[in-house]
Parts: C-alpha cells; sequence; structure tokens
C-alpha cells in the first residue's frame, strides 16, 4: 500500500516538475536534475533489494538508512540554494525600491505621506 | 589632509517617526545644520509630509526595508548629487543630540580620521542612564562585533556616526536591517579606515525606549550575521 501511495506522489511531483519545465520556469538542467532524482527514489522504493545492496556497497548496514542520509544530504542543498536564492531576491527588492524612491524623488512625484 | 568649511549633510533614517522627526529636524537646523537628508524608509504616517515641511530633503522608499537599507540609500544619493565632505548619519526618534556633532566631525578634519563612531559607553552619565537588561544586550554585542570584526570598540550598534570622503566611498552596506551597524564596523576593518570612538549621550525617553530596537531581536541579528558570514 505505501508502495503505491509513493509511487503516486513520485508520479505527481515528476509531472509537476516537467509542467514548471514546460512553462518556462524550470530549466532543462532543473528538470533534468529532479528527474534523476525521483527516478532513484522509485527504483529504492520498489526494488528495496537494491538499496540494501547500494548501502552495503557504501559500507551502510540498511538500505532505508542511505535513503535517510540522502534524503538528508539533499534536503540541506536545497535549503541552501533556496537561503542564497531568498537573499539574492531580497537583495535585488531593496535595490529596486531604493532607485524608485531616487526616481520619485528627481521627478517629483514624491509619496507625500 | 584638513577640510577647510567642509560640507556636512545629515542622513536620517526613518520609519514611523512621524510625531518626533519635526523636532529633531528643527533642533539640528536651529543650530547651524542645513543639509539634512530624512529617508523614510516605507512609513505608514506622515513621516515624509513633516520631515519635507520641516525643511528637510525626503527620499521616500515605496515599501519598509530597514534601517541598514535606509541609510544605503541616503548614503548614495548624497554622494551622487553633492559630494559631500562628511555625511553624520542620526536616528529619527531623538535618541541623539545635535551636540555631539562637532564631536564627532572634529577628529575627521584635525585628525584625519576616516570615520568616526559614537560611544555611549564613553561617558558616565549616558552610562547610567541606560536601562540594565539593554546595556547588558549592548555589551554582548560589543564582545560579538569585536570578535567576529577584531576590531576593539566599546559601542557597536551606535547610529550616530560620521564618515569622510573615503569612507563614503569605500563602505559597502549590504546588511538592510540592523546588522548594518556590524557591518560597518567590518567594513572598517577590511577597508583599513582610521576610526576613532566619540562619548555621545544617547538620550531614553519613553518614545525612543517603544522605538528602539527590541532586546530580544539582538539575537536574531547575531544569528543573521552568522549565517551572512557562512554563507
Amino acid at each position: 500500500m505505501l508502495k503505491i501511495i509513493i509511487l503516486f506522489f513520485v508520479l505527481f511531483a515528476a509531472s509537476r516538475a516537467y509542467l514548471r519545465f514546460k512553462d518556462k520556469s524550470l530549466n532543462a538542467r532543473a528538470l533534468a536534475f529532479w528527474m534523476i532524482l525521483w527516478t532513484i527514489i522509485l527504483v529504492f522504493v520498489l526494488h528495496p533489494q537494491f538499496s540494501d545492496n547500494f548501502a552495503s556497497f557504501l559500507g551502510v548496514q540498511r538500505g532505508v538508512d542511505i535513503a535517510f542520509l540522502t534524503a538528508v544530504v539533499i534536503l540541506f542543498y536545497l535549503v541552501f540554494r533556496l537561503y542564497i536564492k531568498v537573499d539574492s531576491v531580497d537583495q535585488n527588492l531593496t535595490k529596486l525600491n531604493a532607485n524608485i524612491s531616487k526616481w520619485m524623488h528627481k521627478n517629483n512625484i514624491d509619496n507625500k505621506k | 589632509m584638513e577640510i577647510l568649511n567642509p560640507r556636512v549633510f545629515i542622513v536620517i533614517p526613518a520609519f514611523n517617526e512621524s510625531s518626533i522627526i519635526g523636532q529633531v529636524i528643527q533642533s539640528l537646523k536651529k543650530n547651524g545644520y542645513e543639509n539634512i537628508l530624512v529617508v523614510n524608509d516605507g512609513s505608514s504616517d506622515n513621516t515624509h509630509k513633516i520631515a519635507s515641511e520641516n525643511g528637510a530633503e525626503v527620499l521616500s522608499h515605496i515599501i519598509n526595508r530597514g534601517q541598514g537599507a535606509a541609510l544605503r540609500t541616503g548614503i548614495e544619493y548624497l554622494r551622487a548629487n553633492y559630494d559631500p565632505d562628511i555625511i553624520v548619519t542620526f536616528d529619527a526618534d531623538g535618541q541623539h543630540s545635535h551636540e555631539d556633532i562637532p564631536k564627532l566631525i572634529s577628529p575627521i578634519i584635525e585628525e584625519d580620521i576616516d570615520i568616526t563612531l559614537g560611544s555611549r559607553f564613553l561617558t558616565n552619565k549616558a552610562d547610567t542612564n541606560i536601562p540594565p537588561l539593554r546595556r547588558l544586550v549592548l555589551k554582548a554585542g560589543v564582545l560579538f562585533t569585536n570578535i567576529t570584526s577584531n576590531i576593539k570598540l566599546t559601542d557597536t550598534h551606535n547610529g550616530l556616526r560620521a564618515l569622510n570622503r573615503r569612507a563614503i566611498n569605500s563602505i559597502r552596506l549590504t546588511h538592510r536591517g540592523m546588522e548594518h551597524a556590524s557591518e560597518i564596523i567590518e567594513e572598517i576593518a577590511k577597508k583599513k579606515l582610521k576610526y576613532k570612538e566619540v562619548p555621545v549621550q544617547i538620550i531614553y525617553s519613553k518614545y525612543s525606549s517603544q522605538k528602539g530596537q527590541k532586546t530580544s531581536s539582538f539575537i536574531k541579528l547575531g544569528i543573521k550575521i552568522l549565517i551572512k558570514k557562512i554563507i
């Protein structure tokens, strides 16, 4: 049952990534990243013995442990990427705000509040 | 190099200060400071109107971005349009006194100092005036900034400063909130600017205490600075 739920979730998430690629809010590299990620998750869910083999290859005992470790690393990386992105948007917003205020002042259309 | 008759500009970042901004501008004007720029940081009250009516030049952010962003806007605007010899940063909430401005300016003119920083801890009178919890948090901030910037100061979060042309042209602010105070000190270290602390008084009125930084926000501030340093 859990496998079916995860299968549907993975298909849903992959379709979302594809739709975002279609409307150009995701580039090809990002789409490839998400597709590879979801495919790996799908393989691990449908064939748990594969993850166990992979885990023993890496020196971790259980397949599920390697899945958790990978998930944590990926989440950390994504949070990091997100932080960088948010910070860059925030700085651009500050610059834009400053430039608008100077432009309004120069053109004598100040906010009179 | 000694500056004769320096062109001094006062920049005042202001957010919802309509009840006091007029008084602050008037006290500066009465004491001979004519070049006053108020950066209204997205206020929802009529800070802009009152500052303008009291004779200050006013820039208005359309949204609130924080004191660091307002100072950056003000300094960049003055640098691009007036080429000032000295810029004094001054708080809008009535905490600062015009009497301290000559004390900040004189080391720049006479001792070739690039930036002077006001310190409330260098005067015994002001020291006793500081609420105990605020004093503890400020001291922790001083320790934190001294470690992270390797510059030894007694007061790191004091908004009363004066910058000469070298400091105006070299200090780059990226933090838009209150973290800019620590960033200025880091910039002093990085750009090897000559600095001096000057004793100033901070007037803790009921209004300024309500308007000022919350003690708890200093912890968030420290975390923000650390994250920015890591990433």
